[in-house]
């Protein structure tokens, strides 16, 4: 563990560059505890920045529940996502397929925790939670960070697209989209039942809302839909 | 259904010629080197900083280079503060050496990251560097610019109008800054220049915002510091 602590800065530059990954995939050696430490601590970075502008309580629990989100949405497609990978001709065993979303997400936790600062440099400008344009600064935050993490989503998964490349050659790309996918539809219905992230500013700071684990997403996009055409 | 794992055999069957890393061989500098020798390599002999970057010994120069940065961008900062006299002569110099500093290392995270994606196998410390580096050719051409902008200074009376002018010599610095950081990294091994285009984007953003936070740097104003938060965008619309 203290090894792996020591090894992270190296760690971080051979998670961004596919080539190195691939010794990675073929000899484990400790790295998923690597990746399991950059999720950790990438995530709660990235997380806490997402909560402090609705209260430092709410940072404390956005930085749990982040790297909670990405670890239970790796963890709860592996099964699934290890299996459509070998019916898709991929020379990758359970292990080696769950260490490939492992590592796209530690990626995409470094990633994140690196736009930390200019996060923090964005809420020095935004207006306190206890102003009277809180609406307009919550707008803003949110499309900033929406921004932040589809690119950093983005570039993570081209990293993991051009690893699947060179290990499974032309079916990467359908490999990647079916991952993809399974990673959303589980990632989707988890962020529901772990919400709030970025905390309304009408509702008081929770670790979960009441009941979370009533309804799901898409229950709730559905009936947005339906509404919406009535 | 292909039951085979990836293996050592499968490595060198799906191995890829890496591109090994050269740098034009350039005269390395003396330990002891003067600071026109380190204004001459950044102006002349890049290649000469990037070997060092390469070697990780560029931190035997980082003082003189910081120091080259923040003398030539408070030599500039005066001539900014001298259009409007009076606090701004020392306020302005600050701001802008401290803005573009805190910028520098705001952004300085994404840029590891960036540049780790592009292919560049770069430690923080060699990236940190090769950042100085730039700063430090920034600030030269900066202070190349001074006189220019001096004698605009005496003939503009608008805050916009001298705004632009001043605008202009960033942009024009900053292109050869930023240039300087992009062939750095190209030579020790960044191949996708899509991903320091993007981080350039955001350096940029962060130091125009930089400017307005710590407004005013040109025009006068009762506070040191604003009392109302802007974007840059609001405040530039608000200024015309």
């Amino acid at each position: 563990m203290k090894r792996q602590i020591s090894q992270i800065e190296p760690n971080i530059r051979q998670l961004c560059q596919a080539q190195e990954l691939r010794d990675w995939l073929r000899s484990d050696s400790g790295k998923s505890l690597v990746c399991l430490l950059l999720i950790l601590g990438g995530g709660a970075i990235y997380g806490a920045s997402l909560g402090i502008w609705r209260a430092p309580l709410q940072a404390v629990f956005v930085a749990i529940k982040l790297p909670l989100l990405l670890l239970l949405t790796a963890l709860g497609t592996a099964l699934i996502n290890g299996m459509l990978a070998q019916l898709l001709n991929a020379p990758m065993n359970f292990r080696q397929s769950l260490l490939a979303v492992l590592m796209s997400f530690a990626l995409l936790a470094v990633l994140l925790a690196s736009f930390t600062p200019l996060i923090g440099f964005l809420l020095f400008h935004l207006p306190p939670m206890a102003s009277s344009s809180q609406k307009d600064a919550h707008r803003i935050f949110l499309l900033a960070n929406v921004a932040v993490i589809g690119f950093s989503g983005v570039l993570a998964n081209f990293q993991l697209y051009k690893l699947l490349q060179q290990i499974c050659g032309t079916s990467a790309g359908r490999i990647l989209l079916v991952w993809l996918s399974m990673n959303l539809f589980l990632g989707a219905q988890l962020s529901w039942n772990l919400r709030p992230f970025f905390g309304t500013p009408s509702l008081p700071v929770t670790f979960l809302r009441e009941d979370p684990f009533n309804g799901s997403f898409y229950e709730t996009v559905f009936n947005l839909a339906k509404r919406s055409l009535q | 259904m292909n039951t085979e794992h990836l293996t050592d055999t499968d490595e060198q069957e799906l191995a890829t010629d890496q591109p090994e890393l050269v740098v034009q061989e350039a005269p390395a500098l003396p330990k002891q080197a003067k600071i026109m020798q380190l204004v001459d390599a950044l102006l002349k002999t890049p290649q000469t900083l990037y070997g060092h970057v390469q070697r990780n010994d560029l931190h035997a120069y980082l003082v003189k280079l910081f120091l080259i940065f923040a003398v030539c961008i408070s030599a500039y900062g005066l001539i900014v503060g001298s259009f409007s006299g009076q606090m701004q002569w020392f306020a302005a110099p600050l701001k802008i050496f401290l803005g573009t500093c805190l910028a520098a290392l705001l952004c300085f995270p994404s840029l590891y990251i960036l540049s780790a994606l592009s292919g560049a196998d770069l430690r923080p410390a060699q990236l940190f560097g090769l950042l100085c580096s730039s700063l430090a050719l920034l600030g030269i051409l900066l202070s190349g610019f001074a006189p220019v902008a001096f004698i605009f200074t005496f003939s503009i009376n608008t805050v916009s109008f001298m705004g632009s002018i001043h605008l202009l010599i960033w942009g024009i610095s900053l292109y050869f800054c930023l240039g300087h950081l992009a062939n750095g990294l190209a030579t020790l091994g960044s191949g996708n220049k899509l991903m320091i285009k993007i981080w350039t984007m955001i350096f940029l953003i962060t130091l125009l915002q930089m400017s307005t936070t710590l407004r005013p740097i040109l025009g006068t104003s009762d506070t040191l510091l604003p009392t109302e938060k802007k974007f840059f965008l609001t405040h530039w619309l608000d200024s015309l």
